[in-house]
């Protein structure tokens, strides 16, 4: 999981935040709150999820408990795969 | 339309030199290519770039009195010219036939009240040496530009930036607060202008300018008092049609031939159904697009077959989009947060092409009659903060914006962050623009620190000081209502996409629902005439059901939008993207480079594909061509 938390966090800061610094972004740092991701940025979120972790995200798991953080997601990746 | 420009000095005179006002006006010689004419005295010196489009042979400005006391410039129509004529001047000696001659007779019977006697639009420059004084006036709505700047004791004007920064005195340096407004509300609040130096007369405004300086004073502005006009919606229906027919009739007035934009949408058909009620040779002016999510084509060719038009369309593709973009900024002179201005450059050229000078066209109706999105969100958010922990209410916004996958997103927490931002804050002036405002404004992350520092975040309080409206004076969508009219209207729909495109072709919009009785009209008339439920401009269809093909009156609103990034990745040999260069960004000192290089790989990937990412995308290259373009500096 932690290659996961990395490569995630990779991703958020330079597609939503188009940075590299890592202080931008803490692993429980709420997308929401912070406007970092806003709805239509979510689905891009799945997308790399479901390239990188070769999951499938179900309509009935798109709620912020599950993708609405780096650890939410990081979570809920490790449920699914132990599923 | 024309173009205007002058430089005043009523303290210590000018010199008598043409040179300065001949440059000005050389300037914006596209505005007026039909004749160019100077004037100069100890104290004005007058260029005026004429489009002739009433009173061929006569018409040449400036037109005086019959003393040469008062003379006059001008850009624009004065429609009830004729009415003017006719009731109040019957042995007025006019030496010509033109519109322009009643502004002064009006001005020598009322003063300066006889804006009030104005239907039209207009920038009028008008000078009563009498007393030393001159009046630079701009129309109710701000439909033709007009701009000022101040050095010492010498003001100068024009229709466009440009001409002014033609005055080596007058610098190009960035105001940093406007360009907050910018990001923020997608216009600078007037006066201000992205230029420091540089003002506009602000809409429904005039300046009175003599040798103890500039005073501004307000002539009008929109009010709001819903249900005062306590009529049914069949009487209202009736008054308004009348009032539409005779606002097409007025704008028809020319001595040449006039044509109709037509988009395919609502408002634009309507505009038609008059225009055939009318007995008008019908000549018709669309845009296509060869990216199909945004064509209209289908619809307009079922109303150009429903009235017989004689149709010209032109298509834009991504790759004239990309080429256009540059000269399209040297016009608007100001940064884009979409592509859209330059489709209807192109749409403007067809006309001129093909011979026209004058277009009626339909913007206006969505900010009278309440057909913005925009409007509807904060209706619905207004609803849903009565009763904030609903979960069927926010899924009302399901109906605006489809393409947001609702179904998929089941918690309501999405929407709550998305669009229930200071729900509760309904008294808030930007109460509608809370959501969008979050989108634009991203890019104040890619700002650098020094410009970011200056970047000021508080817009509501900027609005707060910017329009004389008090909290809760009007309900939601009045407010909302106005603000769209302040701001978004006249900074870009009507000058950015409107004016600057038109102009740039040489050719004059007309728009009968900004006729100032069909908008004073509407402010009277009930909330839910205008949005009925969810249903927007509830009262035009009503109205026009039955006359215009079903397919339009039925279809859903479609926002005029182009490709954005898609497009602009459509340069010839990309030089376009020469302007986000690493070395071009840091020339400009303006954007951070590792931020910008970070959205390039997004865009390069082709995973840039969202509403910010486009507007981000468009917002910077354009800031860093308009830095180049008009050598702004901080």
């Amino acid at each position: 999981m932690q290659v996961l938390r990395e490569k995630l966090r990779l991703y958020i800061l330079e597609n939503f935040l188009f940075t590299d610094d890592q202080y931008e972004l803490s692993d429980d740092d709420s997308f929401m709150d912070k406007e970092i991701i806003d709805s239509t940025g979510i689905l891009e979120v799945i997308e790399f999820l479901e390239d990188e972790c070769q999951i499938k995200v179900e309509d009935e798991d798109l709620l912020p408990e599950n993708l609405d953080s780096i650890n939410k997601i990081t979570s809920f990746v490790k449920r699914k795969q132990d599923g | 339309m024309c173009g205007i420009a002058g430089i005043i000095n009523y303290k210590d005179g000018l010199a008598p030199s043409p040179g300065a006002i001949n440059t000005m006006v050389e300037a914006i010689r596209y505005r007026g290519p039909d004749n160019l004419s100077t004037y100069i005295s100890q104290t004005n010196h007058l260029g005026h770039a004429r489009l002739s489009i009433i009173d061929l042979k006569d018409g040449n400005q400036p037109i005086y009195n019959a003393d040469k006391s008062v003379s006059v410039i001008f850009n624009g129509e004065i429609f009830n010219f004729i009415e003017l004529k006719k009731e109040l001047f019957p042995d007025y000696p006019f030496y010509t036939s033109s519109d322009t001659e009643v502004i002064v007779a009006l001005y020598e019977k009322f003063g300066i009240n006889f804006i009030q006697y104005l239907n039209g639009q207009f920038s009028i420059a008008l000078f009563d040496n009498r007393i030393m004084k001159t009046f630079l006036i701009r129309d109710r709505v701000g439909i033709c530009p007009l701009y000022y700047s101040q050095v010492g004791q010498t003001i100068y004007f024009s229709s466009e930036v440009k001409c002014l920064l033609t005055v080596p005195e007058i610098d190009a340096s960035i105001d940093l607060a406007s360009f907050s407004e910018f990001i923020h509300l997608w216009t600078p609040l007037t006066p201000n202008t992205l230029f420091k130096n540089i003002f506009e007369v602000s809409p429904g405004c005039y300046l009175e300018i003599d040798k103890n300086g500039i005073e501004t004073a307000s002539y009008w502005d929109f009010e709001y008092h819903p249900g005062d006009l306590d009529v049914s919606l069949s009487e209202a229906v009736y008054l308004l049609d009348n009032l539409l027919e005779e606002a097409v009739k007025i704008r028809l007035r020319s001595d040449v031939a006039v044509g109709a934009y037509l988009s395919g949408g609502l408002d634009s058909t309507i505009i038609l159904s008059y225009l055939r009620k009318l007995d008008v040779d019908l000549s018709t002016f669309s845009l296509t697009f060869a990216d199909k999510q945004y064509n209209e084509a289908t619809f307009q060719s079922d109303v150009t077959d429903y009235y017989s038009t004689r149709h010209h369309s032109v298509q834009a593709d991504n790759y004239s989009i990309a080429e256009n973009f540059i000269k399209c900024i040297r016009h608007t002179e100001s940064p884009l947060f979409r592509t859209s201005p330059i489709p209807m450059m192109l749409l403007s050229g067809k006309v001129h092409e093909e011979g026209y000078k004058v277009v009626l066209t339909g913007e206006g109706s969505d900010e009278i009659f309440g057909g913005y999105d925009i409007f509807k969100e904060a209706k619905i958010r207004e609803f849903w903060a009565r009763c904030p922990n609903s979960t069927w209410r926010p899924m009302l916004l399901k109906k605006l914006y489809p393409y947001l996958d609702f179904n998929k997103i089941k918690s309501t927490d999405y929407l709550k962050q998305v669009f229930g931002h200071n729900i509760a804050q309904t008294d808030d002036l930007l109460y509608a623009y809370h959501t969008r405002a979050r989108s634009t404004s991203a890019v104040k992350g890619f700002l650098t620190s020094f410009v970011k520092a200056q970047i000021n975040q508080d817009m509501e309080t900027r609005a707060r000081e910017a329009f004389p409206i008090l909290p809760g004076q009007f309900n939601v969508l009045n407010t909302s209502q106005y603000i769209e009219s302040k701001t978004i209207m006249p900074g870009f729909i009507l000058s950015l996409q409107g004016d600057r495109m038109l102009m740039a072709n040489s050719v004059e919009g007309r728009y009968p629902f900004l006729d100032h009785r069909i908008i004073e009209f509407a402010a009277r008339l009930r909330n839910n005439h205008k949005i009925n439920g969810l249903n927007e401009k509830f009262i035009l269809k009503k109205m026009i059901k039955g006359k215009i093909p079903e397919s339009i009156l039925n279809r859903p609103k479609q926002p005029y939008r182009a490709p954005d990034i898609n497009a602009l990745m459509c340069s010839k040999s990309n030089h376009l993207l020469d302007y986000l260069s690493e070395s071009a960004i840091k020339k400009n000192e303006f954007f951070e480079s590792k931020k910008v290089n970070l959205l390039m790989k997004k865009v390069l990937s082709g995973k840039a594909q969202s509403v910010k990412d486009n507007m981000l995308f468009t917002i910077i290259l354009s800031t860093q061509v308009w830095l180049e373009e008009f050598n702004v500096y901080q």
